[in-house]
């Protein structure tokens, strides 16, 4: 074990280690948890650019061994998880003002076993990390403040999809171990298992990435018990990240993929873009919205994967590897966006002390500066703008389905068509989502007043994360470079990063797709951007010598005073409520205003009127649960009623089949 | 099945629909009765008999207030008659009472633009019916855009600011921030009695008199609601495009 290995050892152990260090004080266990994710970071780098790193090694307890190790694949799953953490952690410090360490602690745990699972050369510890962090993350979601049934249900929702998932992913490690005979990572033969193996992994790791139809476990716990910020952070940008990566694993493992696993991912991946990005629209919660670009977000993974898989079926080695770095990149765009957005829901709450953007309204007088350097990063970044790292993300992913004309047969292609459509109709509805969330945090007029508007230690690690954004989408080309190595893992060859070169571009700076299929050059925007300010800088300067009159800008005639009179965040995404009132089931709902007798009837009545919508899935889930609300308890009272008769009778009849089977097998 | 779609026939068939106003004077299918002012037919002398028939006050012995007038025609039966000019827009308030010769020679007040108008529509509290027969001039009936004259989304990129109904307090604010929202040159049109002097809603509660007790206003266009070619002979009476006898 080398000096890399013992700091990728000391790494996990730390962020172990954050747990016991909580019980001193909770911000002992986030200080420890911060340089854990320093360390992760700084080897996550050194194993993408020297090569694999190996740690910590045992043997298993089912004699095979077992270790700690990052190679090209861990490494890029470490290096996002870590930049993540790093922000998470140190706002941590100063977000977690709750007397009792049990919120530092599960975040602790969190942490240390998403590091272990990525970070583990074996299947069994894969398992082990991947139980732990369910475990770890539902204790997480149940400090949220407010102890209502509420919080208990959708904790319990997120723990019952977590296990289910658990589950899927045993058959999964199983099916593998049977084909390849071990527990360690060695691709396994093609093989009628390999089909289950899929599906199993499939679901499994779907389920925490939160894609359709699972997307209930990504949002409800979210949004619905308003989780602890850093907890929300931490669980859609890594816990994701961490479903994401065991998807990754698992088909690197399976080598010769049939057309059909392509076009399956795809069609999930589209379906979530899209439902995703309907639901973010429609949404008013500050966490919510994020939680459903989440959903969003690990829908391009999906598609972009997708697309890669079918892409080497069908012998399209150039698509094949971009597509791969397109997801990739993805990952890593929406892993710091969404921990940016999720620590600005945090600030808000603290700023303004609520969750409904509708009564936030706006910026409130006196707050974070820096704070909303970040948040408007992100959510501009979220949006797909230029030349931020959602926008490289986006483009990627569409460049790929642009080229999926190429694939056969053609119902494939025509899926690519469709799954292309979804894509950019969501990227639309996603603006609108975003610009939402920025105008009605940070841009419009306040309506809450400030709790504590200063929040102080809550900006810098946002405005960091901010930064992050910003760094990634530029840095694109080279950010894609240094990414080759992860690629060349999960593809099993060694693989050429797609930038270049056109026109007076130095060569390596642009992003190409395809031979050539298209081509943006991120460093260059911001460049070309800041000439064309310049030339408005100076002009305005100009026009400003030259006596031009000043007036107030043009806000659609709104005045002080008339807050109530403005616009709502409601009312902003109403249209689209009522566009796609057959996928959103928007129904008006009216309640009256305190109660008329029936002198008063003469009187108006005054109501109040609201637009809900439903989650389809949500109402096939409900129903689900009837279903079994409903089985047990026919088997309560109708099987199990507590008679001691019956069960004397049900032992008779068992021992009588068993006696009468074994006498027959004699 | 055709090669060409069925409508491409139609409408080659049908002709032209589009309103030849202002080239050539507006027919009556045109113009409802109502979009024509009230006058006394056997002359100003008749007037007195219908002073006790208009409900808003509009007729004195004297003369018929235009800017006061809903063309509720209850007057009809006291010997008027909506007969007079659809180019009934004036440029200031005294005009709607004692129409003045039209043309004293002062320039148009927005003489300068010639053939372009952008126009910004506000609503400051109106019935919504001069709102609607303001909108008809955008459809192909009427077609401002072949004058020149285009509606916009920000006052910030108009030249005219079109105001319909009578100023509420709450919209006093944004009516002075629009104003003051226009580049110059720049001219308000008052469309129907509502921003006149009231309209049916004259000394409601929490209303102010007049439109122009807030803005300078260059323009009046009488009724209730104008119909689509008083609103357009308004706005051109802005450049000087309107069909008035004797040019500017
Ligand atoms: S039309 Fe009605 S409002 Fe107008 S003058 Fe006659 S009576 Fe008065
Ligand atoms: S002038 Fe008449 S039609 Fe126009 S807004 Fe006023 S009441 Fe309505």
């Amino acid at each position: 074990m080398d000096a890399a290995g013992i700091v990728l050892s000391a790494a996990v152990a730390g962020l172990f280690a954050g747990a016991p260090m909580s019980l001193l004080h909770r911000r002992a266990g986030y200080a420890t948890a911060t340089v854990a994710s320093g360390l992760l970071f700084a080897v996550a780098i050194v194993a993408l650019v020297a090569g694999p790193v190996q740690g910590l090694g045992w043997s298993g307890p089912l004699g095979d061994p077992e270790s700690l190790r990052l190679d090209g694949l861990s490494a890029f799953f470490a290096l996002a998880a870590s930049t993540v953490w790093i922000a998470t952690s140190f706002y941590s410090l100063a977000y977690d003002d709750r007397p009792s360490p049990l919120l530092a602690i599960c975040y602790s745990l969190t942490l240390g076993s998403i590091a272990l699972l990525v970070s583990s050369s074996s299947l069994v510890l894969f398992l082990v990390g991947w139980e732990t962090m369910t475990l770890a993350s539902y204790g997480m979601i149940l400090q949220a403040h407010g102890r209502s049934g509420r919080v208990f249900s959708a904790s319990f929702v997120f723990l019952a999809f977590g296990e289910a998932s658990t589950l899927l992913v045993f058959v999964a490690v199983a099916g593998l171990r049977v084909m390849t005979g071990t527990f360690a990572e060695v691709p396994a033969a093609a093989g009628s298992l390999a089909t289950v193996v899929f599906v199993a992994g499939l679901i499994g790791f779907g389920l925490k990435m939160g894609v359709a139809p699972f997307h209930m476990s990504e949002w409800l716990p979210i949004a619905h018990s308003s989780a602890p910020s850093n907890a929300s952070a931490v669980l859609s940008s890594t816990l994701t990240l961490a479903g994401a990566y065991g998807l990754f694993r698992l088909l690197s493992l399976l080598p010769s993929p049939p057309l059909w696993w392509g076009a399956v991912m795809l069609g999930i991946g589209a379906v979530s873009v899209l439902l995703g990005a309907l639901f973010a629209t429609v949404s008013e919660h500050t966490k919510g919205l994020p939680a459903y670009s989440t959903i969003e977000n690990n829908g391009l993974i999906l598609v972009a994967l997708g697309i890669a898989l079918i892409a080497r079926t069908d012998g399209l080695p150039g698509l094949y590897v971009f597509a791969l770095f397109a997801a990739f990149y993805q990952a890593l765009a929406h892993a710091v966006a969404k921990t940016a957005l999720f620590l600005s829901a945090g600030y808000l709450e603290h700023a303004a002390g609520t969750f409904d953007l509708n009564s936030l309204g706006g910026r409130t007088r006196g707050s974070d500066r820096t704070a909303y350097l970040g948040t408007l990063a992100a959510t501009l970044s979220l949006a797909a703008t230029p030349p931020l790292a959602g926008f490289v993300s986006e483009w990627m992913v569409l460049e790929a389905l642009f080229q999926s004309y190429r694939f056969h047969p053609e119902w494939v292609q025509f899926e690519g068509l469709l799954s292309g459509a979804a894509v950019a109709l969501a990227a639309g509805l996603i603006l609108v989502a975003m610009v939402k969330f920025m105008g009605f945090s940070l841009l419009w007029r306040p309506r809450a007043t400030a709790a504590d508007p200063r929040a102080p230690g809550l900006g810098a690690p946002i405005a960091a994360a901010g930064a992050a954004i910003v760094g990634v989408g530029v840095a694109a080309p080279w950010i894609l470079k240094f990414l080759t190595p992860t690629v060349a893992a999960f593809a099993g060859a060694p693989v050429v990063a797609p930038v270049g070169g056109l026109l007076s571009v130095p060569d390596g700076w642009s992003i190409v797709s395809g031979s050539p299929f298209g081509i943006i050059s991120p460093p260059v925007i911001p460049i070309a951007l800041a000439a064309g300010a310049l030339v408005a800088v100076g002009y305005y300067a100009l026009g400003r010598r030259r006596g031009a009159r000043r007036v107030a800008p043009w806000m659609a005639g709104s005045v002080p005073g008339l807050e109530r009179e403005t616009y709502t965040s409601f009312g902003y995404s109403t249209g689209i409520r009522i566009m796609m009132g057959s996928l959103l089931q928007t129904r008006e709902v009216r309640a009256q205003v305190g109660s008329v007798t029936r002198a008063e009837l003469a009187t108006p009545v005054s109501y109040n009127v609201d637009l809900e919508v439903l989650d389809v899935f949500k109402v096939f889930y409900d129903g689900l649960i009837r279903f079994g609300e409903g089985v047990a308890s026919v088997l309560k009272t109708g099987v199990m009623p507590g008679r001691l008769g019956r069960y004397l009778a049900y032992i008779l009849i068992v021992t009588l089949v068993v006696v009468i089977y074994v006498a027959s097998a004699a | 099945m055709s090669v060409v779609p069925s409508w491409v026939g139609q409408s080659i068939a049908r002709g032209i629909l589009t309103t030849r106003y202002p080239r050539e004077p507006a027919t009556d299918a045109e113009v409802p009765a109502t979009g024509r002012p009230p006058v006394p037919v056997g002359g100003p002398a008749t007037l007195a008999a219908a002073v006790r028939s208009c409900p808003v006050g509009a007729i004195s012995e004297a003369a018929i207030d235009q800017g006061i007038c809903i063309r509720c025609a209850r007057c009809r039966t006291h010997g008027l008659e909506f007969a007079g000019s659809v180019e009934s827009a004036t440029r200031s308030r005294g005009d709607l009472v004692e129409p003045s010769a039209r043309r004293d020679g002062t320039p148009p007040p927005l003489a300068s633009l010639k053939r372009s108008l952008h126009v910004f529509l506000i609503d400051v509290g109106s019935c919504n019916a001069c709102n609607l027969e303001v909108l008809a001039l955008a459809n192909p009936f009427y077609d401002s855009q072949r004058l020149g004259i285009f509606f916009t989304n920000s006052p910030r990129h108009a030249d005219v600011l079109l105001v319909v109904g009578v100023p509420t307090d709450a919209m006093v604010e944004p009516l002075r921030r629009a104003y003051e929202a226009l580049p110059e040159p720049k001219a308000v049109v008052a469309v129907g009695a509502c921003p006149i002097g009231g309209g049916v809603f004259a000394g409601g509660p929490g209303l102010k008199g007049s439109l122009a007790e807030l803005v300078p206003v260059d323009v009046f266009v009488p009724g209730c609601p104008p119909t689509p070619v008083n609103v357009l002979d308004g706005l051109l009476t802005l450049t000087g495009r309107d069909r008035r006898p004797g040019g500017t």
